[in-house]
């Protein structure tokens, strides 16, 4: 390990050791990026996305309820038909008139607990997918977390997240320094919208995009950054788009051809300073 | 290079999630079945030219995202298209029931004379099937669209399905149907036939418009 980086982990270790967290500079360090080593990284996010507060002595109580209430949940939602009398010590049950796993009454339990297992199979599947190299994504899974199978609270985020990405993308289409032919009337929302909707996360390489997330996350204004770094990236693929056709552009910008990140972090930057 | 072609199509893939629009699209250009397919976020792009009744005709064809919560931002994507395929699961009797609704959005939001055709995708999943052919073509007779049943996975179909209404459209064009001339048609004329049009002006006995040397 360089000795740059040995002073950067160490960096992120003095500022995440003091009793109440020094938000400026933890945001400032995180920025550049945050090492990979010691679980800096998840305790960073959690920080900079308020899920634990800047009192380091609150930390463990609090991941304590959390964890808690994510027990709950579980004990709650996932049904385990039989379970409880197999808990009792009743070996085998009398299914005559009780709910059992063929029951095809619609209100059975155990038609809940198989509808219910093909949801998370289908999660299973879907994670593994994701990413194949990536051996977290291979991990097996013994819950879902409820909080992304509940529906309603998954559409009610994206839904807000879309409305105030549009808006910004109008922005975007305004401060865009002509970069985009308006004879072929490519619209930001061809591209865009999958670029802020998602942050970046189907246009680069995982680690690339865990590195461009340390950036976002320590936006003070919660993802103004991000429009600059859609900016810096038309910006930087310019002479090519005013080059090519509708065709030819909209493969540019849907499948980004600069891999590295540096570059356009890096650009971002410069026009944030400009500002 | 720049690729010469006498016309160019704008095409919509549309119908509900996870009928395999995408891999249609796949299929249909890279020739290969798409594995892990992802849920397509807003649109996505292809392009291919292809030959039809003697004309080279690119495609530009614009794959939607099926999911109910993309659907105010998909209809964005419609305005101006010539063609589309309309796409359902025949294992997924619930995709084809959505199939009206897909409908009238086309006609409303593209063009009431967009070519349209029904595309029963899955076809290779035939014991899990849903939806007859029979109930399907009748559904496509009744609402004047052409129709096929497809496999992104083995390919069957795909590129008819797109030739098909390729053709259909050029056969519009030839009758005097459809006008690529007027605005949103969803036809724009390629280089090839807009040198044909400038060769046939040279050539016409008009010699002042002509510049000698």
């Amino acid at each position: 390990m360089s000795s740059l980086h040995k002073s950067r982990i160490a960096d992120f270790q003095d500022v995440l050791k003091e009793p109440s967290i020094a938000l400026e500079k933890l945001r400032e360090l995180s920025f550049s990026g945050i090492p990979c080593e010691g679980g800096l990284r998840c305790l960073c996010w959690k920080i900079l996305l308020n899920y634990l507060p800047l009192e380091r002595a609150s930390w463990t109580s609090i991941l304590a309820k959390q964890r808690e209430l994510y027990a709950q949940f579980l004990r709650e939602m996932i049904i385990q038909p039989g379970i409880a009398k197999a808990n009792m010590g009743v070996s085998r049950e009398d299914v005559t008139f009780e709910d059992h796993p063929l029951n095809p009454n619609p209100d059975s339990r155990w038609n809940t607990y198989f509808k219910d297992n093909e949801v998370l199979l289908q999660i299973d599947k879907d994670v593994r997918r994701l990413c194949p190299d990536i051996s977290f994504f291979q991990r097996a899974t013994d819950y879902p977390c409820l909080l992304i199978l509940d529906p309603q609270n998954e559409f009610e985020t994206l839904r807000k997240r879309v409305e105030q990405t549009t808006l910004k993308s109008q922005t975007v289409a305004r401060n865009r320094s002509g970069v985009t032919n308006q004879e072929q009337n490519i619209k930001p929302q061809f591209f865009a919208f999958r670029w802020l909707t998602l942050l970046l996360s189907q246009e680069f390489l995982l680690p690339d995009v865990i590195r461009i997330w340390d950036s976002l996350f320590a936006d003070d204004s919660r993802f103004d950054f991000l429009l600059l770094v859609c900016c810096a990236m038309l910006m930087l693929i310019r002479e090519q788009l005013l080059e090519g056709d509708f065709t030819v552009n909209m493969r540019l910008l849907q499948d980004y051809p600069i891999t590295d990140v540096c570059q356009i972090l890096q650009k971002a930057k410069e026009l944030q300073d400009s500002k | 290079m720049a690729e010469t072609y006498d016309f160019l199509f704008k095409f919509l893939v549309i119908g509900s999630a996870g009928t395999g629009k995408s891999c249609l699209l796949h299929q249909f250009i890279e020739n290969k079945f798409k594995q892990d397919s992802n849920h397509t976020i807003g649109v996505e792009f292809g392009s291919r030219v292809v030959n039809v009744g003697g004309k080279t005709v690119k495609l530009q064809i614009w794959d939607t995202a099926g999911q109910e919560r993309f659907r105010s931002v998909t209809r964005s994507y419609y305005r101006g298209a010539a063609g589309a395929l309309l796409v359902y699961d025949i294992t997924s009797r619930e995709t084809y029931n959505s199939l009206a609704a897909w409908l009238t959005d086309a006609r409303t939001l593209a063009s009431p004379n967009i070519v349209v055709i029904l595309c029963g995708n899955k076809k290779d999943l035939d014991p899990e099937r849903e939806v007859t052919f029979l109930e399907a073509s009748r559904f496509a007779q009744e609402n004047e669209l052409m129709f096929l049943e497809t496999s992104a996975l083995t390919g069957e179909n795909v590129e008819e399905a797109f030739l098909k209404c390729a053709r259909t459209i050029l056969n519009k064009i030839d009758s005097g149907e459809l006008d690529p001339e007027r605005m949103g048609s969803g036809i724009q004329y390629g280089d090839a036939s807009l040198r044909q049009l400038r060769q046939e002006s040279t050539c016409s006995p008009r010699p002042a418009s002509c510049p000698r040397p």
